[in-house]
């Protein structure tokens, strides 16, 4: 599957409740390099940016906006994912799958 | 590479400037394979994807990204490698992950040097007052 593919998808917890869609993938490379987990939320252009958990801080004003629009962004364990059915743009998590705020 | 480096594909990855094992500007990473560990389930960065269509793909135009990449096979030797192999860059060829990211394969592996070439041999040679053919 290709990063675009992915970036198109939705998340839906076990229940079929709808999380968000994916917007970003955190890579690990501890040897090969991993999919570690997928940042989750509605929007996504403050994280491409780096607002989010990359330093990036001024000007202070862009910083308050993209806090403040991905404030419901969260992080979800790529090993949470049950099914990667990319195809059906649709990620479906594990029962006892951990969603927790990224920002 | 360093170990236990964390990135963020969108943030680290997309868009950036490649560079070849000579310093040459090559491309762009137009997009990223990812593949799932048959024994682990864990999904894990298989390729870069760089070379005609993959932006286009990647921007949503399906169709047009797949009509270049079929396109563009027309463009390089027979002897070439497979197009597949041409766009694809194994992650393992990755050197270097900063401003530019270092590739450890020469620019001519890939299909954007085919595309880029076809464009100079078949249009900007042909602009009056190009020199390009007195410098070869």
């Amino acid at each position: 599957m290709r990063l675009s593919d992915l970036l198109t998808c939705e998340v839906v917890d076990s229940d079929g409740t709808v999380v968000g869609t994916v917007n970003d993938v955190r890579l690990v490379r501890d040897g090969r390099m991993r999919v570690d987990a997928l940042i989750v939320g509605s929007g996504g252009l403050g994280i491409r940016l780096g607002y989010i958990r990359n330093g990036v801080r001024g000007p202070w004003l862009l910083a308050k906006v993209f806090s403040r629009l991905e404030r419901r962004a969260r992080l979800v364990d790529a090993a949470d994912v049950g099914s990667w059915s990319v195809a059906e743009h649709r990620l479906t998590l594990r029962v006892g799958a951990t969603v927790q705020p990224y920002a | 590479m360093a170990h236990d480096r964390v990135l963020h594909a969108t943030l680290d990855l997309l868009d950036r400037q490649l560079r070849d094992r000579n310093g040459v500007l090559c491309g762009n990473v137009d997009d990223v394979e990812i593949e799932i560990d048959d024994a682990s389930g864990q999904p894990y960065v298989a390729s870069i994807v760089t070379g005609p269509g993959a932006l286009a793909y990647r921007l949503g135009l399906r169709r047009l990204g797949t009509w270049l990449e079929r396109a563009s096979t027309g463009l390089h030797d027979a002897g070439d490698a497979p197009l597949d192999d041409r766009i694809h860059v194994p992650i393992e060829f990755v050197t270097s992950i900063g401003p530019t990211i270092e590739l450890a394969i020469h620019a001519k592996q890939l299909a954007s040097y085919d595309t880029e070439q076809w464009w100079v041999d078949h249009v900007i040679t042909h602009i009056p007052g190009n020199d390009s053919r007195a410098t070869e």
